[in-house]
C-alpha cells in the first residue's frame, strides 16, 4: 500500500494506541466498542426478572434456587464503528505561516486516524468538503480503503466558502446507525450553524469529535508592522499593525473557540485545539490518550 | 514676541524636523507586507474594536513627537517676550550688552582728567547692571573696530582687568565703519535683552554733521537693541595741533637748504596765543619758533629753513609745545639727501659758432651753487648719438634735449634705467621725430612718455608780431592747477614774473591716463609739463626746447628753479616717505635681494627682523603696517638706514563736543543720549524688560518627549504583554498529554 498521507514515523509512534468511543456505537459484527444491545458477550451488564417470552436458557438457575425467583442474566454486547472523517477543504484551509498548511495538517491526521481505526477492524470512510461534499469515500474496514482516502486526498481542489453546518445535517441524515464522525476544520464559518450541525449529529447519536485545526499565526498573531491581509475565501483585504490590534484580536478568537468548546461540551462531543506547529502525533496521542482514559473511568 | 537667532534658518530646520516624523510615519505607512489570511472575519472584528483606538494612540503619538521637535526649533529660535507674564512663565531675563568706547585719539584730551578715563569708569558703570554669564562685548572704536571681548560670558574680574588696559588709539574716529561692525556685534548677542552703550567724547566734527551711513547705521543698532550714546563729559576744549608738516622746496645735498611748513591749527574756543613749534632733524632740535597768536578755528602756517651736512635718510619732525592732547603736537617727514648726483645731459644739436649747445641752459641751470659750496651735481654732456656708449648705470638723471630719435636699445636700456628708480627728463625740439619717440618710448614694451606726441604746435595769434619779439604772440605758463611740488613752485613766483616766460612752440602731446600734467600753456589747454611714473623712476616731460629755440623758458628764473627741483624730486622724492596711519607703506632699499633679512625699527616697538618683499620693479622692499605715528626706520647690515614717517590723522585733533542736549536733537532721538550728569544705573534698569522662553521650551520638549516615549511604552507593552488565553490552553493541552504518554 502506498498512501501519500500515510507517514510511517507517525504511525510508528500511535500504533499501541486505539480510538475508542465516547457513547454506544452501533456496528453490525462484534467488536471491541459497546453496543446499545445487550447480545452475546463476556461483559456481565444486569439482571432482569423473567417475563414470558424470553427464553429460558437465559434463566440464571443458581440465582433462581437463592431467590426462587426466576432472573434473567444480561450481557453487553460489544461492536464495531463506522467512522466518517469530515475533512474541510475550503480554502481558508490553504492558510499556512510555516511549513505545513492547515489542510496539509488535517489531512495527514484524517488519514492517520483512519489508519488507526482500520487497524482495530472499525471502518472508516471520509467525506472531503467545501462549500459542499466533493468527494466521499465509503466507510469499510479493509486496508485497501486507506489507499482510496489517500487517492482522494490528493485530488483535493481548495474552493471558498465553507458550509460545515449543512454538510453535517447531510451526515446526520446519511449515517443509518449510531457511529463516529470526526471534523477537521478551522471552522471558519457561520459559528451558530455549526453548532446546530454537531447538536443534530449528536442528536441522532453520533460520536462527535471536532479538531479545530489553526495555524499558529493565527492563534499567536506574531505579526509586527504594517500588514496587508487578503483574505483566502474572497471576503476582501485588510490593512493594519497587527501589533497594534492583537490584543482585541486574540480576545475575538478567544470568544470564538470558546463558543465552539462550550457548544461541543453542551453536546457532549469532543473538542480539540490543533496548532499546527505541534507535531500531528504528539497532537493524536493526546486525543486518544484522553479518549482512553475516559472510557476507563466510565 | 522677537527672536533672538534667525528666524529663516531655525524656522527652517525646525519645518524640516517637524516633517522628519511625519515623512518617517507616512513611509511606514507605504511600506506593507501582505499576507494570506483565513481568519479575516476576526481580524475585522477586532479592528473595528481597536482600529479607532489604534488611530488615537498612534494620532497623539506623532502629535507629541512633531510637538518635542516643533518646541526645540521654537526654543533655538530664542524667544524673547517683553512682558511680565513671561516671567510667570520660566522666562529668565538674560542681558546681552555691546560696550563701544571711542577710543579716537581726541579722547585721550584732558587737562586734568582724560575723556578716556571718564569713558571707562562709564563702561564700568554700565557692566555692573551685567549678570555674571550675560553675553557682553566689548570693543574700541576708531578708525574701525577693536574688539576686546567678543560674546563673552560677564566675569567682572576679566572685564576689569580689560578695561584697566585699554588705551587711546592714534587715529580719527571713523563712525560710518564703527557702527556697521558694532551692529554686527549687537545682532551676534543672543539674550532676551540687547542693549549697545556708545561711550563717547560726542566730538563735534563726527557727530554735528553726521552721515546718512552713520544715521542708519545707529537706527540699525537702535531696532535690534536699546541704544545708549552716553557722552562722557570733558574737561575743556583747547587744542593746538599739527594739522601738517612737508618739504616744500629745496636741494636735498649736503649743505642745501631746504624749506619745511607746518600748519598749525587752534581748534579751540579760545585765542591761542605763546605756542612754540620745535624743528626736530635726526633726534637733534634744530630750531624753535614762536607760533604767535592764533585765533579760535585758524590756521597759521610755519617755516622752518634747514640744511644737511650729511647723505642718506634724515627724519625731521616738528613739535608743538606740550597741551592737553599731545598727540596731535607733532608730525614728521623723511628726506633723502644725496650726496653726489650724477646727471647725464644728452643734446641733438650740438653749438655752433656763437649758437650754444641744446644742453647749454640746463646745465648751467644744473651747476648753480653758492660760493664754497662743493659740486654736488657732476653733470657729464652727451651726443645723442654715443648714447649707444653710454652705461645709464652710472647716472641718477639723464636729460634728453631735442634728441632726434631714440634707438631699440636705448629705449629698452632707458626702461630698465627709470624702472629701477632713475630720473628722465624730455626736452622738446626742431629735431625731435615724434613718430620715433611714440614708436620706441610710448604704448609698447618701453611706455615712458607720459603721452602720446600728436604734432608741434606754433602759437597762432598775431601776425604782426616780429620773430625776434619773444614779448608778444607767444603763449606763457597757465593758471596752476596741480598741486605737484613743481607747480607749487612755479605757483611761488607772482604771476607777473610767470607771464614773462614766453613759449612760441611746443610739441602737441596727448596725455596717458596714469600721467600726470603739472603745468599747462596759458590761453591754451595744451600740456607744459608732464609726468609719469614708471616703477621706482619718473619721467618728465618738457613741450617746449631747452634752448632759446621755441621760446625764453630756458632764461626765465623759473628755469633753473625747475631744474634744480627736479633733481631733488629725482632723486629723492620727499613726499613719498610719508605715509598717514594706518595706510600701508614701504620702504625700497635698492641693492639687496628679496627676502634680505633686516631690522625694523617701530616708532614704539622692540625692532623686528623682517623679510623684503619683491617689488613691481624688481626693487626689494620692507612693507609697514603702520599702528603707531613716528618713524619706522630699516637698518641693513653694511647699508645706511632708510625711512618711513607716518602721521596720525589730523581731522580728529578738533576736540570740540556737542552738548548732551545738542547731540540729541541732532540725532532726532533724545532717548538715545543719556547726559552725563544723569543716574546711568537707573536709566538701565528701567530700560529693561523681556525674558527668555528658550529655556522653559527645552524643559517642556524634555517633558513631552518623556511623556511619548512613555505612553509608547505603554502602548507597546500593552500589546506584547497580552497573551492570549489560546496559547496558554495550547501549551497546557500539550503538557498534559506529555504527561500522560
Amino acid at each position: 500500500m502506498k498512501a501519500k498521507y500515510l507517514d510511517p514515523d507517525t504511525l510508528s509512534k500511535l500504533g499501541p494506541l486505539d480510538v475508542v468511543t465516547r457513547q454506544v456505537v452501533e456496528g453490525i459484527r462484534i467488536g471491541m466498542h459497546k453496543s446499545p444491545v445487550r447480545g452475546i458477550s463476556t461483559e456481565f451488564s444486569a439482571y432482569r426478572q423473567y417475563v414470558p417470552g424470553d427464553q429460558i436458557r437465559h434463566i440464571d438457575w443458581k440465582l433462581y434456587a437463592r431467590t426462587q425467583r426466576p432472573f434473567i442474566k444480561l450481557f453487553d454486547a460489544e461492536t464495531n464503528f463506522i467512522s466518517n472523517l469530515l475533512l474541510d477543504a475550503s480554502s481558508s484551509m490553504t492558510f499556512k505561516s510555516g511549513g505545513i498548511s492547515k489542510l496539509e495538517y488535517a489531512k495527514y491526521m484524517a488519514a492517520s486516524l483512519a489508519y488507526l481505526i482500520v487497524d482495530q477492524r472499525d471502518s472508516a470512510g471520509v467525506g472531503i468538503f467545501d462549500g459542499e461534499l466533493r468527494n466521499y469515500v465509503e466507510p469499510k474496514s479493509t486496508m485497501g480503503i486507506l489507499a482510496d482516502i489517500s487517492r482522494e486526498m490528493e485530488k483535493v481542489d481548495p474552493q471558498p466558502r465553507t458550509d460545515i453546518a449543512g454538510l453535517l445535517h447531510e451526515f446526520a441524515g446519511r449515517m443509518k446507525r449510531r457511529g463516529m464522525v470526526m471534523i477537521f476544520s478551522d471552522l471558519l464559518d457561520n459559528t451558530e450553524d455549526f453548532i446546530k450541525g454537531i447538536g443534530h449529529l449528536r442528536y441522532r447519536g453520533h460520536n462527535v469529535t471536532v479538531f479545530h485545526i489553526l495555524d499558529p499565526h493565527e492563534i499567536e498573531f506574531p505579526l509586527n508592522g504594517v500588514w496587508r491581509f487578503e483574505g483566502l475565501e474572497d471576503d476582501g483585504e485588510l490593512v493594519t499593525q497587527p501589533a497594534r490590534v492583537r490584543a482585541a484580536y486574540l480576545k475575538e478568537l478567544e470568544e470564538f473557540i470558546g463558543t465552539i468548546r462550550s457548544a461541543c461540551m453542551k453536546n457532549a462531543a469532543d473538542y480539540v485545539l490543533v496548532n499546527t506547529a505541534e507535531p500531528i502525533e504528539s497532537v493524536l496521542s493526546s486525543y486518544l490518550l484522553q479518549r482512553t482514559a475516559a472510557a476507563k473511568n466510565r | 514676541m522677537t527672536f533672538l537667532n534667525s528666524l529663516p534658518l531655525w524656522g527652517g530646520l525646525a519645518a524640516a524636523g517637524i516633517a522628519v516624523p511625519i515623512i518617517i510615519h507616512l513611509l511606514h505607512q507605504r511600506h506593507r507586507r501582505r499576507t494570506d489570511w483565513a481568519a479575516m472575519e476576526l481580524l475585522r472584528r477586532a479592528l473595528v474594536i481597536r482600529s479607532g483606538q489604534v488611530r488615537l494612540e498612534d494620532l497623539l503619538i506623532l502629535l507629541l513627537r512633531c510637538l518635542v521637535l516643533a518646541l526645540v526649533a521654537f526654543a533655538m529660535l530664542r524667544p524673547s517676550l517683553r512682558n511680565e507674564n513671561a516671567q510667570i512663565l520660566g522666562g529668565e531675563q538674560r542681558v546681552g550688552m555691546v560696550v563701544a568706547i571711542d577710543a579716537s585719539y581726541s579722547m585721550a584730551h584732558g587737562k586734568h582728567s582724560k575723556r578716556f578715563d571718564r569713558a571707562l569708569e562709564k563702561a564700568s558703570e554700565i557692566l555692573k547692571s551685567a549678570n555674571v554669564g550675560d553675553p557682553v562685548s566689548l570693543v574700541l572704536l576708531g578708525d574701525k573696530t577693536r574688539t576686546l571681548l567678543r560674546g563673552s560670558s560677564y566675569d567682572e574680574h576679566r572685564f576689569r582687568e580689560v578695561l584697566e588696559n585699554a588705551k587711546t588709539l592714534p587715529e580719527g574716529l571713523n563712525l560710518e565703519r564703527c557702527l556697521v561692525e558694532t551692529l554686527g556685534l549687537v545682532t551676534e548677542l543672543k539674550a532676551s535683552i540687547r542693549e549697545c552703550y556708545l561711550i563717547t567724547d560726542a566730538q563735534a566734527v563726527d557727530w554735528e554733521n553726521l552721515s546718512a551711513d552713520a544715521r542708519s547705521g545707529l537706527e540699525s543698532i537702535a531696532d535690534d537693541a536699546s541704544l545708549f550714546i552716553t557722552p562722557v563729559g570733558v574737561d575743556g576744549e583747547e587744542n593746538l595741533s599739527v594739522m601738517s608738516f612737508e618739504y616744500v622746496s629745496g636741494s636735498l645735498v649736503p649743505s642745501g637748504t631746504v624749506r619745511f611748513a607746518a600748519e598749525v591749527r587752534n581748534h579751540g574756543r579760545q585765542l591761542s596765543e605763546g605756542g612754540t613749534a620745535t624743528l626736530e632733524v635726526d633726534g637733534q632740535d634744530v630750531t624753535r619758533q614762536s607760533i604767535g597768536s592764533i585765533k579760535e578755528g585758524e590756521s597759521r602756517m610755519i617755516s622752518f629753513y634747514a640744511s644737511f651736512d650729511k647723505g642718506g635718510d634724515s627724519k625731521v619732525r616738528v613739535i608743538l609745545g606740550p597741551d592737553s592732547l599731545s598727540l596731535d603736537n607733532e608730525r614728521q617727514t623723511v628726506v633723502h639727501v644725496r650726496e653726489k648726483i650724477r646727471i647725464l645731459c644728452a643734446h641733438g644739436e650740438p653749438a655752433s659758432g656763437d649758437r650754444p649747445s641744446e644742453v647749454f641752459y640746463l646745465v648751467r641751470a644744473l651747476e648753480l651753487k653758492k660760493s664754497g659750496e662743493s659740486a654736488t651735481l657732476d653733470v657729464v654732456r652727451a651726443d645723442w648719438q654715443d648714447l649707444d656708449a653710454e652705461d645709464f648705470k652710472e647716472y641718477d638723471v639723464i636729460f634728453l634735449a631735442n634728441v632726434p630719435t631714440i634707438a631699440v636699445d636705448v629705449a629698452k636700456r632707458l626702461k630698465d634705467f627709470v624702472g629701477k628708480g632713475g630720473g628722465l627728463a624730455i626736452y622738446a625740439g626742431e629735431k625731435l621725430d615724434a613718430e620715433s619717440y611714440n614708436a620706441q618710448l610710448h604704448g609698447g614694451d618701453v611706455n615712458l612718455l607720459p603721452g602720446e606726441i600728436v604734432d608741434m604746435v606754433s602759437f597762432e595769434g598775431d601776425d604782426t608780431r616780429s620773430e625776434n619779439d619773444e614779448t608778444k604772440a607767444s603763449w606763457t605758463i597757465g593758471p596752476i592747477q596741480s598741486d605737484h611740488v613743481l607747480a607749487s613752485l612755479a605757483e611761488s613766483i607772482p604771476e607777473e614774473g610767470r607771464s614773462a616766460a614766453k613759449i612760441r612752440k611746443v610739441i602737441q602731446v596727448k596725455p596717458d591716463e596714469d600721467s600726470d600734467t603739472i603745468l599747462r600753456l596759458s590761453r591754451s589747454d595744451l600740456p607744459l609739463l608732464l609726468e609719469k611714473q614708471v616703477g621706482e623712476g619718473t619721467v618728465l616731460l618738457v613741450t617746449t626746447t631747452a634752448d632759446r629755440d621755441w621760446g625764453n623758458l630756458s632764461v626765465h628764473p623759473f628755469f633753473p628753479m625747475m631744474v634744480q627741483q627736479s633733481i631733488t624730486h629725482f632723486t629723492s622724492r620727499p613726499g613719498e616717505r610719508t605715509v598717514a596711519l594706518g595706510a600701508p607703506g614701504k620702504i625700497t632699499l635698492a641693492g639687496l635681494q628679496a627676502n634680505h633679512q633686516v631690522t625694523l625699527s617701530e616708532p614704539d616697538g622692540e625692532p623686528l627682523a623682517v623679510n623684503l618683499l619683491k617689488g613691481s620693479s624688481g626693487i626689494p622692499y620692507c612693507a609697514i603696517d603702520s599702528d603707531a605715528p613716528g618713524f619706522y626706520e630699516v637698518e641693513p647690515v653694511g647699508l645706511p638706514s632708510s625711512a618711513l614717517a607716518v602721521n596720525i590723522n589730523a581731522g580728529e585733533a578738533d576736540v570740540k563736543v556737542f552738548s548732551s542736549d545738542s547731540l540729541g536733537t541732532a540725532l532726532g532721538k533724545p532717548e538715545w543720549v543719556i547726559s552725563p550728569q544723569a543716574d546711568l544705573a537707573k536709566i538701565i534698569s528701567q530700560s529693561r524688560e523681556g525674558f527668555d522662553l528658550s529655556r522653559t521650551l527645552l524643559i517642556l520638549a524634555l517633558l513631552i518627549f518623556l511623556l511619548q516615549g512613555f505612553l509608547a511604552k505603554m502602548y507597546t507593552n500593552r500589546m506584547t504583554g497580552e497573551t492570549g488565553d489560546v496559547t496558554e490552553s495550547l501549551r497546557k493541552q500539550t503538557v498534559a498529554a506529555a504527561r500522560r504518554t
